[in-house]
């Protein structure tokens, strides 16, 4: 394998660890022990859009924008365990850059029905127990599974960024407001929040404070930014939602 | 005391279905759901008896960072992979929601209140896990010097 071959291979390797979601530092981690292990010392830095990969004693360098995205947590273990296969010398260089290849193409997936499924069972969120009634909990459960499936279906649809998180917060609250003006429930936002808990970026809030603190300032506030835009993205559609339904049946 | 088991039940099931969401794979989905568990029991029992937002979730965190380490190291996962579902009963994105959607109602005072107590989840997590991180450290520490001495 030659040089720029190891860089094509390194930087496909970066790229596809970081559109499966994990975090910069393994990332990094990640890129410069398999540049190693194919004998060409890199250098890599990530923030969240982009990967750079860098050859220490040569002037080769190659940068890949992913598209920002969320979690597919199944690549990042592909990945994880062929580099590890590599560097413990169980596969050649040749059938890791083949492997590497195949990952790009066919990633399996959980079934569409089990994702929207395990939505609705999100939605259950344990935070409320003292709060609301059990009766509750199948209602943030069914609005869970629909916000959610809203969700998947215009960010699959729309190019326009954050259109979907706003779409999702909008329907779930017309929804639970009407609920409440018909007297149904008690806690109608609480079973807003909860129905929406798929969705708001808690973990993304918590990971960015994390690489922060780890010492990747740039990927940390650009994973802190993206988490309170789609989080004021699902607060302003609630809003709208919530404004639209009083005045209209007040 | 019954609603310690219900929500622990619930616990259970969240961490294991945003896994499932999360596309983690399999062989970390039970661990996902035990870790989940225990840091819930944990936070629950703590914010019972504190009148606290960081100390619970510290702990929480720190449940889930030796647990998680724990079972990253047998089943030979990213530990991420276990952090991203059993950390989602903990994690303040509803709390940040629910603060900013109250804005119309509540004025900004305490809309920036609860944003601020949701960061202080966050580091309050951030700090557990890092304690962990730091237990596990020193514990490897002093294995490879009792292997040295030998």
């Amino acid at each position: 394998m030659n040089q720029n071959e190891i860089m094509n291979v390194a930087a496909d390797t970066g790229s596809l660890m970081l559109l499966g979601g994990a975090e910069s530092f393994r990332i990094e981690e990640t890129v410069e022990h398999v540049g190693k292990s194919l004998g060409l010392e890199l250098s890599c830095y990530v923030t969240l859009t982009a990967v750079f990969v860098s050859a220490d004693d040569l002037p080769l360098t190659k940068v890949v924008k992913p598209k920002l995205s969320g979690f597919n947590l199944q690549t990042v273990d592909e990945v994880n365990s062929i580099s590890r296969k590599l560097e413990s010398k169980e596969i050649t260089p040749e059938e890791y850059k083949k492997e590497i290849n195949n990952i790009h193409h066919y990633v399996k997936d959980y079934s569409k029905w089990s994702q929207y499924l395990a939505a609705g069972l999100v939605s259950m969120a344990p935070v409320f127990i003292n709060q609301v009634k059990m009766i509750d909990y199948p209602i943030m459960a069914i609005f869970g599974i629909f916000g959610f499936m809203i969700y998947k279906f215009i960010s699959k649809y729309s190019e326009t960024p954050y259109v979907a998180e706003f779409m999702g917060g909008l329907l779930v609250a017309i929804f639970s407001i009407i609920l409440n003006q018909f007297e149904l429930v008690d806690h109608y936002q609480l079973i807003m929040v909860g129905a929406l808990m798929p969705l708001v970026p808690g973990t993304a809030i918590t990971t960015s404070i994390r690489e922060i603190v780890s010492g990747h300032m740039l990927s940390g506030i650009v994973r802190s930014l993206n988490a309170i835009i789609s989080l004021s993205s699902i607060a302003a559609g609630a809003i709208v939602g919530l404004e639209m339904i009083e005045h209209l049946f007040n | 005391m019954q609603s310690l088991l219900l929500s622990t039940i619930l616990a259970i099931i969240s961490s294991v279905s945003f896994s499932i969401i999360a596309n983690v794979p399999k062989r970390a989905l039970v661990p996902a759901g035990i870790t989940g568990a225990l840091s819930w029991i944990g936070y629950y029992l703590i914010n019972v008896n504190f009148h606290s937002i960081m100390i619970p979730n510290l702990i929480g965190g720190l449940i889930v960072g030796i647990v998680g380490m724990y079972f990253a190291k047998k089943i030979k996962v990213p530990v991420i992979m276990i952090y991203i579902g059993s950390l989602i009963s903990l994690v303040p994105g509803g709390m940040a929601f629910s603060s900013l959607v109250r804005i119309h109602q509540s004025g900004l005072v305490t809309t920036f209140g609860g944003l601020f107590n949701a960061l202080i989840v966050a580091i309050g997590i951030t700090v557990g896990l890092g304690i962990s991180t730091f237990i596990n450290n020193l514990i490897k520490f002093k294995f490879s010097k009792n292997k040295q001495s030998k």
